[in-house]
C-alpha cells in the first residue's frame, strides 16, 4: 500500500501545481494541436486522402476548438 | 479439427471484438500524448482480460452456470444487486458510446451530424437482436471486425522501431502531465478489461453448452484472442504515436483520429478508418445490450437466450429493447462521444474490484469448479490488476473533471 499511496499523494501534488501557469501551458498546447492538425489535413487534402465531406468537418471543428483556446488564452493572460 | 476451427473462431471472435470506441479512443489519444510511453497498460490490461475471458468460460464449462446466476446463488440477491448495478451503469455509459462510435463513423462519411443517427442507429441495432441468433451476434460482428487488422497494416507501413515498442512494454514514469497520464492508463485498462467481456463470453459459453471438453479450447481463445486483439490496439497507439505525436497533435476531438490511418494509407485509410470504427462499435453495442439483457434475466432467473424467440423470453428481449433505446437517447442530447467514451472507460476501471471479486471468490469455491479452481497466478494478476486500476482511477478521475 506504500507504494499506492506515494501515486496517489504524487497525483495530487500535480493538480495543485496546475494553476495558472499550467493552464497557460495547456492552452498553448491545444492551440498548437489544433494548427498542427489543421496543416496535417491540409497536406491530406491535397494528396486526395481526405473526402471533401470530412475535410469540412476536420476543418470546423478545428476552428471551433482553436477559437475556444485562445478565448481561453485571453482570460488566463487577463488574471 | 472441429476444435482447430473452434479456435480460429474464437481468434477472429478475439481481434474482431477486442477493438471498439473504448479501445480504439484511449489507444489513439495515448499515443498522440505520450508517444510509445503507454504501450504497457494495454498489455497489462490484454494480459488481465485474458485471464478473466478464461474464468468465465471455465465457470460455464465446468458449473454450467452463467456468472450472474452463480453469483445470486452464492452471494445472496442483496448483495448480488452490487454488482448488478456496478456491471449494469458502466456497460450502459459504455453502450452509449458505442452508439456513439458507429453514428460518428456515419457522421464522417455523410456529413450529417452524428445525433441525427443515434436513433436510427439504435433501432438497426435492435431488428440485428430480434431477429438474429447468438451465433450471428458473436461470428457475424466479429468476422467483419477483423477490417480493423487495417490498423496493423498501417502501422507497419509507417516502419516503427521495434525496440522502441517492445521497451515500451515495460511500465516507465512520465516525462510531462502526470495526472493526464495516470488518467490515460486508467482508461486505458478500463477499456481493454471491460466487464462485458467477459460476461457475455461466459454467457455465451452457456448458450452453447460448453463442457469440460471445451477447457482446451478456451484456454486457447483466451489467451491468443485476447494477445492478438492487445495487438491491435497497440497498433491503433502505433499509429497515432507516429502521426500525431511528433507533431504536437493531441487528440481531443474524434475528428482528428481517422488522419493516423489516412497519412500510411491514403483515401483507403480514410475508408478502412470508418468502417472499422463502424464495425467494431456496431458489435460491441450487439454485445453490450445483450449483456445487459443476460445479466438481468439470468440474475433474477427469468428465460433468457438469443436463441430463444423473443416472444418466448419477452422480458429479457426487454430489456436489450430499452437499454438500446436509453443508449440511443444520451446520444441524441449531442453529448461529446469522445468524453464520454474517456469518461465511461475511467468508471470502468474504478468499478473493476466490485465486478471482477465475485468472480474471484466463485473461482476460488470448489462447489463450483470441483478441482477446476483457480491458481495463485490468476488469482494475484486479476486482483492486482483490479486493484491498481481501481486506486489510480480514483485520484485521477477527479483530477481530470476539475483540472480541465
Amino acid at each position: 500500500m506504500g507504494v499506492l499511496r506515494k501515486v496517489a499523494v504524487c497525483l495530487l501534488f500535480a493538480a495543485c501545481g496546475r494553476s495558472a501557469t499550467g493552464t497557460a501551458e495547456r492552452t498553448r498546447a491545444e492551440l498548437h494541436s489544433w494548427e498542427a492538425t489543421r496543416a496535417l489535413l491540409e497536406q491530406e487534402a491535397a494528396r486526395g486522402a481526405v473526402p471533401a465531406v470530412f475535410a469540412r468537418q476536420l476543418r470546423q471543428a478545428a476552428e471551433e476548438e482553436r477559437r475556444k483556446a485562445a478565448a481561453q488564452r485571453e482570460r488566463v493572460s487577463a488574471r | 479439427m472441429s476444435k482447430l476451427l473452434e479456435i480460429a473462431l474464437g481468434l477472429v471472435t478475439g481481434i474482431g471484438g477486442f477493438l471498439e470506441a473504448g479501445s480504439l479512443a484511449t489507444s489513439a489519444q495515448a499515443g498522440a500524448e505520450f508517444g510509445y510511453q503507454l504501450i504497457w497498460a494495454i498489455a497489462l490490461g490484454a494480459i488481465c482480460i485474458a485471464f478473466l475471458v478464461e474464468m468465465g468460460g471455465r465457470l460455464a464449462a465446468v458449473s454450467h452456470h452463467p456468472l450472474p446466476d452463480a453469483m445470486r446463488e452464492r452471494f445472496g440477491i442483496r448483495f448480488f444487486l452490487v454488482p448488478l448495478l456496478a456491471v449494469a451503469l458502466v456497460s450502459f455509459l459504455v453502450l452509449a458510446s458505442e452508439i456513439g462510435g458507429v453514428c460518428l463513423a456515419l457522421q464522417f462519411t455523410t456529413g450529417v451530424a452524428f445525433r441525427w443517427w443515434a436513433l436510427p442507429v439504435a433501432a438497426a441495432l435492435w431488428l440485428f437482436l430480434w431477429k438474429g441468433t447468438f451465433g450471428l451476434v458473436e461470428q457475424g460482428a466479429s468476422l467483419l471486425g477483423l477490417v480493423t487488422l487495417s490498423f496493423a497494416a498501417g502501422a507497419l507501413k509507417l516502419h516503427p522501431a521495434l525496440h522502441q515498442v517492445g521497451a515500451a512494454l515495460l511500465p516507465s514514469l512520465p516525462t510531462h502531465d502526470p495526472a493526464k497520464y495516470w488518467f490515460m492508463a486508467v482508461s486505458i485498462l478500463g477499456a481493454s478489461v471491460s466487464p462485458y467481456l467477459f460476461y457475455f463470453y461466459s454467457a455465451g459459453a452457456v448458450e452453447d453448452e460448453w463442457d469440460e471438453g471445451y477447457l482446451g479450447i478456451n484456454r486457447a481463445v483466451a489467451g491468443l484472442g485476447m494477445t492478438f486483439g492487445g495487438a491491435v490496439a497497440v497498433a491503433v497507439l502505433v499509429c497515432a504515436a507516429l502521426v500525431l505525436h511528433p507533431r504536437g497533435i493531441q487528440v481531443d476531438r474524434y475528428e482528428q483520429v481517422p488522419l493516423i490511418l489516412t497519412e500510411p494509407l491514403g483515401l483507403w485509410g480514410f475508408r478502412l478508418f470508418a468502417a472499422s470504427l463502424a464495425v467494431a462499435c456496431f458489435g460491441a453495442a450487439l454485445e453490450i445490450a445483450l449483456l445487459l439483457a443476460y445479466l438481468v434475466a439470468q440474475g433474477f432467473g427469468w428465460r433468457w437466450g438469443e436463441n430463444v424467440r423473443p416472444r418466448h423470453a419477452a422480458r429479457f428481449a426487454l430489456v436489450y429493447s430499452a437499454a438500446l433505446l436509453l443508449g440511443g437517447l444520451v446520444i441524441v442530447t449531442g453529448l461529446d462521444p469522445l468524453k464520454l467514451t474517456i469518461f465511461s472507460m475511467a468508471l470502468t476501471a474504478l468499478s473493476l474490484p466490485v465486478t471482477v471479486m465475485p468472480l474471484l471468490v466463485l473461482m476460488n469455491d470448489p462447489d463450483y469448479l470441483g478441482d477446476r479452481t483457480n491458481g495463485w497466478l490468476s488469482n494475484a494478476a486479476v486482483l492486482c490488476v483490479s486493484v491498481l486500476a481501481a486506486v489510480v482511477a480514483l485520484v485521477t478521475i477527479p483530477l481530470q473533471i476539475f483540472g480541465s
